[in-house]
């Protein structure tokens, strides 16, 4: 489909021209009174995307043949067979959305660093640029290039109004990340220039591939390439999403990081390392998926158990929500790890779930704690009759997080187990043990928080929840049911799409030119939604009729 | 007169030299700097016409071709733009002799031209001599202080001691092809012996006058101690000169595919690169850090070489990355050079972003893009180019190593920006920051010069294609 208004790029390039233009005022030399202004400026920005990403939601549902692939291509670097190559499907349509949802809450949201003035909504509009272009971007440095710029924001919020051992924290998350990323930029590289040989023999064209679709048409590369580059890309989705062994930076950065970046970093930048595996990794190397799928399973199941037996110990609301986050991702990766088309879109949903509801709570715990001026629960206490805006939807969001029935996460957390059973049945009933170690370290909080005694010492400055606050936490609490109890929807968008990466049936369907659609038994007996696939171009609907 | 064509850009800029000479006391750094700019122009448009082309026959121990012509406007290009972003430093920096400063940059430049176009060994042992003695004298300008002498001393002694390696390597080559051109090299006796010793000496030569690893330790001294506006010049210059004379005489004239040429070019990569980064991480003085960023950048630079020998296009990886380099590096010497003459601990850098917040974001910009980061896509795209050009000529090691360096180099590459926007000031800086200006003023030129290197910086990595083509018409 090709627009006159090209709808992909400006999802991309109006918060980017935003944040340039909110960082005017920082060189003036005037510096008061701006706050307010930018504030709505950059509201401005990410409510338009917002409206944009939802605008091609509404025409992607439209379409009758599924949701509605949009892509846009315009050559970047010819020479290299780089182009800014944007896709939307069902895959990337449910991320971007959550990315406009999240930076919109997050920059609505009132409750930011004391110092904060236009950087702080310049460096928030950059990191929703950024995500929403990693989410978006199908040719590999493209979507490298997006990667690496979700960094700058984090770090800079972080150093600009982290905590304490900010630098130490950023220098951490720094290292970690960039030791992952480089050696999928050297896998990007060398699968760039196995694109190039592949295509010579076919076309005689020179340049380099970087475009995941050709990428996937291309005969794959052998067995022991793809799993030494499958583990390039792992290595670095793994740090990011984060999976147990990488996760080293993870409680430090969340515990300096401001709440508002805490929540963004949280909420979306893992979701990219997801994304990244369901997007290139899974459809890329299958057969070295294939090989890895136990290990992936059991990091995903001990990342749950491991992150929930932490969360239990913890003392601060913020590192009790990073271990929370390890083991609710922990589900995320062993759905992952399954490859069946349930499983995976489980994953998605749950990602999705998480990145709502953990946005919620940091948002709420960071008003919570700027109010209190602690953020250890031995300070904390007995506030559910002084703040019950702020304990309602604190209840809520707990309940959601404990994936209770009714909540998103319960649709998310109840696919991946399902759907991984066949598979990794052992890892599957261990990963059940951390919804209720959840249970246990999320309902503690909550009570220790809410209910029990109030501590004197803590000065008296508390106030609720209050106007933009509510509506923010409303809305997302809205979402969060609704995802609950109306999920089929949603579960089918991210299906059309899931279903071309999980691929398991590509093995078979190797040596065909055209992609297949048959249904392995895996997929016969998982399959409970009506699934409506399509590919745009090849009209695969047919395909997956006629088996 | 078209004898003389080949010769136009050594020649407007011997002769221009000679204008300051003769003007002596009458000029003022406004008229010689405007003097230099001319001289550069001429040279700049020459490199950009047709004229001179004279790739057969290589008369006069020139060598005319697309590929010196690109790297001749090159340095052109970066000694105008360092000298126009320098220039108001003179003053604060109590270089008195405007006219004999203005005379040996000009000199040097001559030299690294007479690099660049040189066709023999005795022609590029000339061009370095001329280009190497002006940079010697420039380094002692700041008569006044000690440093300033000490880093022209240790500059010269080890300068002259690596021309000895050269010149006996040129000796050897001689002895061994009778004959001194570079295009006779091609020989049928490569693998003799003699010509590998020949070859591993001018290597190390040449090794030393651009400060890769292990012969750099003279980098930082002298970067350190020359005032800042000659590093400005030299860090661009000699890297160009140097690197044109590498492509020449490690792929046109040593053939290079024999194992004793890539060898000892392979380990002189990664060293460069590994000691270059480990170095900069310990360091507080940014010249310094700077200067070991260099020693790695120009390790970087050696890949598109090392790997010639099985992917000749990968030549034009290293001339784009040294192109995207000189911005980069001017622009971060630049900005240093405008905060002031005694600029150098990075705690001094610390609330830039208040102070001038047009130098503060620039500075982040360049080293930003030294660490091959989004915004500064310049120094992304020119890892991208030289890392594929290793991958797809199968130097997976070198590729490796270059890629865990260029993680690594990020840790002190982002303590600048940290130091500039996010530290407070006098945090632990005691009397440091006493002499500091609350407000920089940036002279309009120098503001210039530095808005565009952080131009060609965002712009060499938002569009990349037309340096691509460039730089693959480039035939040496």
């Amino acid at each position: 489909m090709t627009a006159a208004w090209p709808p992909l790029s400006s999802t991309v390039i109006i918060p980017a021209l935003a944040a340039l233009i909110a960082l005017g005022p920082w060189f003036a030399k005037e510096r008061d009174n701006q706050g307010r202004l930018c504030r709505l400026w950059a509201l401005l920005g990410s409510v338009a995307t917002l409206v944009i990403v939802l605008a091609i939601g509404v025409a992607g549902l439209a379409n009758p043949q599924g949701f509605l692939r949009i892509e846009e291509s315009y050559p970047w670097i010819p020479s290299w067979g780089i182009s800014f190559h944007l896709t939307l499907d069902g895959l990337s349509f449910v991320f971007a959305l959550l990315t406009s949802i999240i930076s919109v809450a997050v920059i609505a949201w009132a409750n930011k660093p004391a110092a904060a003035g236009p950087a702080w909504y310049a460096l928030l509009l950059l990191g929703q640029a950024a995500v929403t272009g990693a989410f978006l971007a199908t040719d590999l440095v493209l979507f490298y290039v997006f990667y690496e710029l979700m960094l700058i924001p984090v770090l800079g919020a972080m150093v600009l109004w982290g905590g304490a051992r900010k630098m130490q924290a950023a220098l951490k998350f720094l290292l970690y990340t960039m030791a992952g990323s480089v050696f999928m930029f050297l896998a990007i590289l060398y699968l760039g220039w196995q694109g190039v040989s592949a295509m010579q023999q076919h076309a005689g064209s020179s340049a380099f591939a970087f475009e995941i679709t050709t990428l996937t048409s291309l005969p794959k590369v052998s067995y022991g390439e793809q799993i030494l580059l499958c583990l390039c890309f792992l290595v670095a989705f793994g740090v990011k999403i984060p999976a147990v062994p990488l996760h080293g930076w993870l409680a430090d950065t969340y515990r300096e990081a401001p709440y508002g970046v805490a929540a963004f970093t949280a909420a979306l930048l893992g979701k990219v390392g997801l994304y990244g595996i369901v997007r290139f990794v899974m459809p890329l190397f299958p057969d070295a998926m294939h090989t890895f799928g136990p290990y992936i399973a059991a990091i995903g199941a001990v990342g749950v158990i491991y992150g929930g037996l932490i969360a239990l110990v913890q003392r601060d609301v913020r590192s009790l929500l990073a271990y929370s986050s390890l083991s609710h991702l922990g589900f995320c990766i062993l759905g992952i790890a399954a490859a069946s088309d349930m499983a995976v879109t489980g994953s998605v949903f749950q990602a999705v779930s998480h990145g709502l509801v953990t946005a919620a709570l940091f948002l709420v715990f960071g008003a919570l704690t700027e109010r209190e001026g602690a953020s250890d629960f031995e300070s904390l206490g007995g506030l559910a009759t002084k703040l019950p805006v702020t304990a309602f939807f604190l209840m809520v969001f707990s309940v959601a997080a404990v994936a209770l029935p009714l909540t998103s996460s319960f649709v998310g957390e109840f696919l991946i187990l399902i759907g991984s059973w066949k598979s990794y049945p052992q890892w599957s009933l261990l990963a059940m043990f951390g919804v209720i170690i959840g249970a246990v370290y999320t309902l503690t909080a909550y009570m220790n928080t809410m209910f029990g005694g109030c501590s004197e010492t803590v000065p008296l400055r508390r106030s609720d929840l209050r106007g933009a606050e509510v509506v923010v936490m409303g809305a997302l609490a809205v979402m969060v049911l609704a995802l609950g109890i109306f999920p089929s929807r949603v579960l089918s968008v991210v299906e059309s799409s899931v279903s071309l990466s999980t691929g398991t049936e590509e093995r078979h369907m190797r040596a065909s030119p055209k992609r297949g659609f048959i249904s392995n038994d895996e997929k016969v007996n998982s399959h409970v939604h009506s699934v409506s696939l399509n590919d745009g171009a090849e009209g695969s609907v047919k395909d997956s009729s006629e088996s | 007169m078209n004898a003389l064509a080949p010769f136009a850009p050594i020649l407007v800029l011997s002769v221009g030299s000679l204008g300051y000479l003769l003007g002596g006391r009458l000029l003022d750094a406004i008229k010689a700097s405007a003097l230099f700019a001319v001289l550069l122009i001429a040279g700049a448009i020459w490199c950009a016409s047709g004229l001179g082309d004279s790739s057969a026959a290589a008369p006069y121990g020139i060598a005319v071709n697309a590929g010196s012509k690109l790297l001749a406007l090159v340095a052109c290009v970066a000694g105008l733009v360092s000298i126009v972003a320098t220039s108001g430093s003179l003053e604060r920096e109590k270089i008195s002799t405007v006219s004999e400063y203005y005379y040996l940059m000009v000199t040097s430049l001559c030299g690294a031209l007479i690099m660049i176009f040189a066709a023999d060994f005795l022609t590029l042992f000339i061009g370095v001599e001329v280009a190497s003695l002006a940079l010697y004298c420039l380094c002692a300008s700041r008569v006044h202080e000690n440093r300033s002498s000490e880093a022209a001393m240790k500059y010269f002694l080890l300068g002259c001691f690596s021309s000895g390696f050269l010149l006996y390597g040129i000796a050897l080559w001689y002895g061994a092809t009778g004959s001194l051109a570079f295009a006779s090299a091609n020989a049928s006796n490569s693998s003799a012996p003699i010509i590998a010793l020949s070859f591993l000496m001018v290597l190390v030569g040449i090794t030393f006058k651009i400060g890769l690893a292990p012969f750099h330790f003279w980098v930082p001294d002298v970067y350190q101690g020359a005032p800042t506006s000659v590093t400005t010049f030299m860090s661009c210059i000699v890297k160009v000169a140097a690197v044109a004379t590498l492509i020449r005489v490690c792929v046109t004239t040593f053939g290079f595919t024999e194992l004793w040429a890539v060898g000892p070019l392979w380990l002189i990569s990664i060293l460069a690169m590994t000691m270059g980064n480990l170095s900069a991480l310990r360091q507080s003085s940014v010249k310094r850090m700077l200067a070991y960023s260099s020693v790695a950048q120009a390790g970087y630079m050696l890949i598109g070489i090392v790997v010639a020998g099985a992917s000749p296009e990968s030549l034009g990886a290293t001339i784009y990355y040294l192109i995207s380099y000189c911005a980069m590096t001017i622009g971060a010497f630049a900005t240093l050079s405008a905060l002031g003459p005694d600029v150098d601990d990075i705690r001094e850098l610390r609330g830039l972003g208040k102070r001038s917040p047009f130098l503060a974001t620039c500075m982040t910009l360049f080293f930003l893009a030294l660490a091959g980061l989004p915004p500064g896509l310049a120094g992304l795209m020119g890892k991208v180019y030289l890392f594929s050009s290793a991958l797809s000529a199968e130097f997976y090691g070198l590729a490796i190593i270059a890629a865990l360096n260029s993680a690594l180099a990020c840790a002190y590459y982002f303590r600048v920006p940290v130091a500039i926007f996010f530290q407070e000031e006098g945090a632990g800086t005691g009397e440091v920051l006493a002499k500091q200006p609350s407000e920089v003023k940036v002279a309009p030129e120098a503001g210039l010069a530095i808005a565009l290197c952080a131009a060609a910086v965002v712009l060499f990595g938002l569009f990349p294609e037309p340096l691509i083509k460039v730089v693959r018409a480039a035939a040496f």
